[in-house]
């Protein structure tokens, strides 16, 4: 019988810093890792924070993305967070605030594009095998607020984030069979991949809410939507949009949970779970249904409380 | 008056913060979404240092102060108490003398 959740991720997350780059400016200001049953990644950003720690300044960084296995590119389970193959590009962040810093907001709005490349294999039928390589671009427009103000019953933040890739994979794997002989049937022989590769522009949306229950409460909750659009385009011959053919489109809902443990050392551990829910609007899941459901489990350590 | 470089450092130890931060004379020095922070200006003392955090109920940090390149020092642990707290400490040319001020 399958199971009601089909889906399992593990979010795992780290700021680091060490006290000699501090001494420069410079900070590891995010490291953090993401795990689910198909995909993974490790996500490093090393920025240069051009007005020390006031939020008001600029962080200018680079961003690199290492996919943890080789994947195909899909994007139905992981709605366009995982890239097909490493990626590098520069993070752009401007800081700001308002009021005291204990009664005001903190915030960022980060631009991060990225760039990369990869090589493909794949060998058409009766012909050699054949190599290319294929530069894919992703961007995030990312920003963060958190609202920590005495009047609010709540200490509440609200993240917004807009990615889009436009990532090449390799086309879908074909299995050869060897002719069929008198009552034997054809056998499948092997798998190849037979066409060039393809590209799955992808646009995701996500919409995270983060509200402590109440002033000094270990337990906060997260409110997630997330608006995926994938396709296709449809000639090799055209530009980034051209030619495009819608294929997927999702949203996702999740609820989060978190803990916020209150005397661990090193401080700021968070724990959250949520379920979430895909509807597929247009296109299926995997496994071929219409809903999928899923359960995500993040842990993050000694990164900020509410960021994402 | 006498310019003497001031150092302030706000650093989480245990619990989770949301903000920790540190306002000196009338300008804001530190503002950090709960991770450390330090920093370092020219003052003309006395001035008075405001530092302090949100976060949850218990989470502790450190607050050191130092003129640098001098003794004077000063160094406390705090805790928060309905998710906040702050200090106010009198940063007078020879020594820092904190005012108990708990939100």
């Amino acid at each position: 019988m399958k199971s009601a959740f089909s889906s399992l991720a593990l979010v795992v997350g780290l700021t680091a810093s060490s006290a000699q780059a501090e001494d420069f400016g410079l900070k590891v200001s995010q490291l953090e890792t993401k795990f689910s049953p198909k995909d993974g990644k490790v996500e490093a950003t090393v920025a240069y924070d051009t007005d020390g720690d006031t939020y008001t300044g600029y962080r200018l960084g680079l961003k690199a993305t290492i996919p943890t296995r080789d994947v195909d590119g899909s994007p139905q389970s992981s709605l366009g967070e995982f890239p097909n193959s490493w990626a590098l590009g520069p993070s752009l962040v401007k800081e700001y605030s308002f009021g005291p810093f204990d009664d005001g907001l903190i915030g960022w709005l980060e631009l991060a594009p990225q760039w990369s490349a990869k090589s493909f294999t794949y060998q058409p039928i009766g012909d050699t095998e054949r190599k290319t390589i294929r530069h894919s671009i992703i961007g995030y427009l990312r920003t963060v607020n958190f609202w920590n103000k005495k009047a609010l019953a709540f200490p509440m933040g609200v993240d917004v984030t807009a990615r889009y890739a436009q990532e090449w994979s390799d086309s879908p794997k074909v299995g050869l069979v060897t002719p069929a002989q008198g009552t034997q049937p054809g056998l499948v022989e092997k798998e190849q991949v037979l066409a060039s590769p393809t590209t799955i522009p992808a646009l995701t949306l996500r919409l995270h809410g983060f509200a402590q229950l109440g002033h000094g409460s270990s337990i906060a909750l997260g409110p997630t939507v997330t608006y995926m659009l994938s396709g296709k385009k449809t000639s090799d011959t055209c530009g980034v949009g051209c030619n495009f053919a819608l294929q997927t489109e999702i949203v996702r809902t999740e609820l989060w949970f978190y803990y916020l443990a209150p005397d661990v050392k090193p401080a700021n551990l968070r724990l959250g779970l949520t379920p979430f829910v895909d509807f597929y609007l247009k296109g299926e899941s995997p496994d071929k249904r219409a809903t999928d459901v899923g359960l995500m489990l993040q842990v993050k350590a000694s990164a900020p409380m509410f960021g994402y | 008056m006498t310019e003497t470089k001031l150092k302030v450092t706000v650093e989480p130890i245990s619990g989770a913060f949301t903000v920790l931060g540190a306002e000196v004379g009338d300008r804001e020095w530190i503002r950090t979404p709960g991770t450390k922070g330090s920093r370092e200006r020219n003052v003309s003392p006395p001035v008075l240092a405001r530092v302090g955090g949100t976060g949850v109920t218990g989470a502790t940090y450190k607050v050191t102060m130092e003129y640098v390149g001098t003794r004077t020092k000063f160094e406390t642990t705090r805790s928060l108490e309905n998710g906040r707290d702050s200090i106010q400490v009198d940063c007078l040319p020879s020594e820092f003398k904190a005012r108990e001020e708990t939100q």
